[in-house]
């Protein structure tokens, strides 16, 4: 078991190297010098190479790419271009509503996929299932910014429910700012929703033909307790996989919503600083969103061994 | 305490079980022997009222008086694990393998209200002991993939007698099993139907196991009760050419002096059975008669459906 965590850390930490390394190359390599920017057309050349070396930018790019790694464990990641602050504390500051937006969308998408996959399996090619079935589909199709601007026109400008956008801040009002990331957080999960529905159908599907179904019924279980108590949990264990991959989609997808929302998340800030050539931030907020990225997916690898008792090791 | 009526099972229209009928007393073991595909497992699951989707039973089965066919599955629900049990001829799949054994086993007695989940739990580790698994609070916490093949089988009859039912229907639950392992668990369900009392339905496609086991056999082959009777009459004194077939295939000990003879041809379709005697193609005595009309029931020392055959005196 310690052998196998091991090589999983290992695995994780040689992937967001190389990762880094990808990221660091790329913007290297593009046009464009961010101190030439920050300065303006009007700036001459013996102010721009001031700023460079202030910047750090004449410095060889091994020795740039060396501090910017040792910056994660610091925390000292440089200062934004645009925004003349820290990057870090910028990063720290977005989190605050990205975090709660993700985890808020996942847990509506996994809530109402697995719930609405297996009603969809438990009354396969019946009405139920085809009218669900139709709807993933919609929900697949339907572009996530598209959806957020009808949510809005409905909910916020139709009805009056819900803020139509922005954020309060966490500070002012808990309540106000919870109701804020309602909406984008419905346009969020909608399409991962739609597909968890239609993975759980087929993985429950695939659970209801097995024989240890047939034995519990054949203990007295009704349809539904069997499908609650024996078939759900095997029926999962492969959902938890896609949900992991299904994570960096929603990471993606916050980058869109919380423009259509002018929430002031870490997607945003995201392509503001692609905006402003903010190639500091754009760097380390890339490599921001690989790790969670790579570390969801070995949390999804741990979870396995809870969920699925064969694959637990080292156990008589 | 059951009856059977003229059950019949067909797939969209086609019959896969013709005609079945039989009693059965307390105590009483029926072998019902057939090879694959001639209807034992599907008549098993008429009986629990488990058939899959798109078969269909038509008849009449009586469990200590009650109509079962036509109930309500909640009623059924009521009924199964309690009244009438199953063991499955597959261990390795029938066991949840998310769930521990010992939860597996409380289970039933729960659902039927027997016992609290506590005292189910410890009522689990009893019934492991009875049948045989060894250190039973410990496996109790074990998962299906943590036992050996006769473990997970000893484990799906401490799940099936549980909550002591009066039937026990055991489908082929020593074919998958290593032939030693066989006898054991043959023996633990002989030892286990004496101590309860209770009847069974012993299906296997061996009538040395039949003959273990059965204190009258019934001999199915596409969907039909070839011969029935006295398991001792039926393989000693078979009147059948089927069952005469069936017996003759059977290898003895002495191999080297006498050829096997296998009945020549292949087990029919099921959804293309003749209207007459499925055995009418392979059949020795089989005519135009045979394929076309289904034989009546005729009894002399054994019961049988057949044209043809000249009956022992009873």
């Amino acid at each position: 078991m310690v052998l196998f965590l091991i090589k999983r850390l290992v695995g994780l930490v040689l992937t967001l190297l190389f990762a880094a390394l990808v990221i660091f190359l790329v913007l290297e390599i593009l046009p464009g010098d961010p101190a030439a920017m920050m300065m303006g057309v009007s700036a001459t050349p013996e102010s721009v190479a001031a700023l460079r070396a202030e910047l750090g930018l004449d410095r060889p790019a091994a020795a740039r790419f060396l501090e910017w790694l040792g910056g994660f464990f610091t925390g000292q990641l440089g200062l934004s271009y645009t925004y003349r602050v820290p990057v870090a504390g910028l990063i720290a500051e977005r989190l605050a509503v990205t975090v709660p937006l993700s985890l808020l969308a996942l847990g509506l998408a996994v809530a109402f996929g697995v719930t609405l996959g297996t009603l969809a399996a438990a009354h396969a090619h019946r009405r139920a299932d085809l009218i669900i079935m139709g709807m993933t589909q919609l929900g697949l199709a339907i572009p996530n910014f598209w959806f957020g601007i009808l949510l809005v026109l409905v909910f916020a400008i139709g009805l009056g429910w819900l803020p139509a956008g922005g954020f309060p801040g966490w500070a002012a009002d808990p309540m106000l700012a919870s109701r804020a990331l309602l909406l984008p957080a419905i346009a969020l999960a909608l399409p991962q929703a739609a597909s968890l529905a239609r993975i759980t159908r087929s993985t429950m599907l695939e659970t209801l033909s097995e024989d240890y179904i047939r034995t519990a019924r054949a203990k007295g279980l009704s349809r539904s307790q069997t499908i609650r108590r024996h078939a759900l949990r095997n029926a999962l264990i492969p959902v938890l996989t896609i949900l992991g991959l299904q994570f960096s989609f929603l990471l993606a997808g916050t980058i869109v919503v919380e423009n259509v929302f002018a929430l002031p998340g870490l997607g945003r800030l995201l392509i503001q600083a692609i905006g402003g050539h903010d190639l500091i931030l754009i760097k380390s907020l890339v490599l921001f969103y690989v790790a969670t990225a790579i570390l969801v997916n070995g949390a999804v690898d741990l979870a396995y061994g809870l969920a699925d008792p064969r694959l637990r090791v080292g156990r008589a | 305490m059951l009856s059977l009526r003229d059950l019949s099972v067909s797939f969209r229209g086609r019959p896969v079980l013709r005609n079945l009928s039989l009693d059965l007393a307390p105590g009483e073991t029926l072998g019902l022997v057939g090879e694959s595909g001639s209807g034992k497992s599907m008549t098993a699951l008429a009986l629990m009222g488990l058939l899959p989707p798109g078969f269909v039973a038509s008849g009449s089965i009586r469990l200590d008086g009650n109509e079962l066919l036509g109930l309500a599955d909640a009623d059924l629900c009521r009924l199964r694990g309690r009244a009438m049990a199953m063991i499955f001829q597959e261990p390795m799949t029938a066991l949840n393998p998310v769930l521990s054994v010992g939860a597996q086993i409380a289970e039933g007695l729960v659902l039927h209200g027997l016992m609290a989940p506590r005292a189910a739990r410890e009522e689990a580790i009893r019934l492991m002991e009875r049948v045989g698994l060894p250190d039973p609070a410990r496996r109790a916490r074990s998962y299906p993939h943590e036992l050996s093949g006769g473990q997970r089988q000893r484990a799906m009859i401490a799940m099936a007698i549980a909550c002591r039912p009066a039937l026990l229907i055991a489908d082929e639950p020593t074919s998958a099993l290593d032939v030693s392992l066989q006898v054991e668990i043959l023996a633990l369900l002989r030892e286990i139907r004496d101590e309860t009392g209770m009847a069974m339905i012993f299906i296997s496609h061996d009538l040395s196991v039949i003959h273990a086991m059965a204190d009258r056999a019934l001999v199915l082959y596409g969907g039909l009760a070839m011969e029935t009777g006295p398991t001792r009459h039926v393989i000693g004194r078979p009147s059948h050419p089927y069952t005469q077939g069936l017996i003759a295939a059977i290898p003895r000990g002495s191999a080297h002096t006498e050829r096997l003879r296998p009945i020549p041809g292949q087990v029919p379709d099921l959804s293309r059975l003749p209207p007459g005697c499925p055995f009418a193609g392979r059949c020795d005595l089989g005519d135009a008669r045979c394929a076309e009309t289904l034989p009546p029931l005729r009894t002399g020392l054994t019961a049988l459906h057949c044209h043809h055959a000249e009956l022992a005196p009873a």
